[in-house]
């Protein structure tokens, strides 16, 4: 059982995303198998409460530099308007509105590039958590969830990687760029195409999650039946042993109970670490998102309309990328969540 | 502001005395007076450019931008201050190439904006 509780290289690898060792996964699991869940409580929020303190929810750089340059436009309408030279107006809002888009092309790419980062830790911590989870089920002899938990593991994050990373991502990239285009433009001509992206992505989303929850309610239909058959034959197998058969069937009913709780207890573990590497990112991002949309609405009234459409634009491709972590993060803690069952 | 004022106030008056004799004179005289009162406000531009410049800086964009916006309001400025002289001169057609050529000007100066613009756009792809 010791080789379960050995979790050198999950450890490793939380420790390499968090960017500490303050997490400990095999004490996280100690904790919850012994049902301390208020200490499990205390330590997790001190966790994302040096978070919160470290800053590292939010950097004010990230919509420092467009605030100016939302500034510089009012600015220059302003002074545009007062010597009424609609010429001086015109042409450096258009280069204002190019800049914008250019500074706001940039910071989606850096926010785009940490999306993938985000998946990519939570797929990849995913990928260590189920061999853990496989082993610690055929050790409590549920030898058929173990090989049910393995294939459809490596199928379903195949599939949440390359739907998310390698369609979903671009396809947002796709939908900003149409949609800052679109909004420097005297008329929304890309309109049609941006509407048809939207319901793209959030079809292509909706398909995702419903086919991964299909797959897991199956899985979960037959394998635990199957293992339960065969547990019970072997008990009553067991219990059939002539003198020692009611030790041999309560001994072997312990160990299972014991690593079923253990399977529970890692399983659970992963989901909270999952749900930290994939959540503290998408709350980050749903902030800068937030703060766009307020900065869209603010900037209204004193700078250029198109101004407001392009940071209004931007800050829903920002919902899509949290969108789209988030959906990541779901189908991960259900998978960790069936399998642990 | 007070010199300012009276100078041109008397070139308006010197232009008006002027103009019913020799009209080509009154223009010349409202080119100067124009010209003098460029000069003047051009004097009290740095204030106004300190701020751009301070807000260009602190957008943590390149400086180049800050040039190009500047000489993109010179261009739109100069070219639109010619076109205007010349439709008052009654040269309505030479107002016009002046401000087809101050936009083409301005095309050709905002050019790394564009360029920057692709760039940026090949980049977000190629993450």
């Amino acid at each position: 059982m010791d080789d379960f509780t050995d979790f050198g290289q999950l450890q490793e690898l939380l420790g390499s995303i968090l960017g500490s060792n303050e997490m400990s996964f095999s004490e996280l699991v100690r904790q919850l198998q012994a049902g301390d869940f208020q200490t499990v409580k205390n330590n997790l929020g001190q966790y994302l409460y040096g978070c919160l303190k470290n800053g590292e929810l939010l950097h004010l750089s990230d919509y420092a530099g467009v605030l100016m340059l939302v500034l510089l436009s009012a600015l220059l309408r302003a002074a545009g308007q007062a010597f009424e030279n609609r010429s001086v107006t015109v042409f450096s809002g258009i280069m204002i509105q190019m800049l914008m888009v250019v500074q706001l092309a940039a910071l989606f790419r850096s926010f785009l590039v940490q999306t993938e980062q985000y998946l990519e830790n939570g797929i990849s911590f995913a990928g260590a958590l189920f061999p853990v989870l496989a082993a610690a089920a055929a050790a409590g002899g549920e030898t058929v969830s173990a090989v049910g938990i393995y294939a459809s593991a490596a199928s379903i994050i195949s599939l949440v990687s390359r739907v998310c990373l390698y369609i979903l991502l671009p396809g947002i990239s796709i939908f900003l760029i149409i949609t800052l285009l679109d909004s420097i433009m005297p008329e929304a001509l890309f309109s049609g195409l941006s509407g048809l992206l939207k319901k793209g992505i959030g079809l292509l989303m909706k398909l995702s999650f419903a086919s991964v929850a299909g797959l897991q309610v199956i899985q979960m239909m037959v394998l635990p039946k199957a293992d339960s058959l065969r547990r019970q034959t072997l008990l009553k197998t067991a219990s059939m042993i002539p003198g020692a058969g009611g030790l041999a069937e309560t001994a072997a009913a312990v160990l299972w109970e014991s690593s079923s709780l253990l399977k529970g207890s890692i399983g659970a573990a992963g989901m909270l670490c999952i749900l930290f590497i994939c959540l503290l990112p998408a709350i980050r991002i749903a902030l800068v998102s937030a703060l766009y949309h307020i900065m869209s609405a603010a900037v209204l009234p004193a700078a250029d309309k198109k101004i407001s459409r392009c940071l209004a634009g931007f800050a829903q491709s920002l919902e899509y990328l949290v969108k789209v972590t988030c959906l990541c993060a779901v189908i991960l803690l259900l998978m960790t969540a069936m399998a642990a069952w | 502001m007070i010199q300012i004022i009276l100078a041109g106030a008397a070139a308006a008056m010197l232009a008006l005395w002027v103009r019913p004799l020799k009209p080509e004179y009154g223009i010349f005289l409202s080119l100067g007076a124009m010209l003098l009162l460029i000069g003047a406000a051009l004097s009290q531009l740095d204030v106004i450019l300190d701020l751009i410049r301070q807000l260009m800086d602190a957008t943590g964009l390149e400086p180049v931008y800050f040039r190009i916006l500047l000489k993109i309001m010179g261009l739109a400025w100069i070219s639109q201050l010619a076109s205007d002289i010349c439709k008052e001169a009654g040269c309505g057609s030479i107002s016009r190439q002046i401000d087809i050529y101050g936009k083409l000007l301005i095309l050709s100066v905002s050019l790394p904006v564009i360029t920057a613009l692709i760039e940026t756009i090949e980049t977000l792809f190629a993450a």
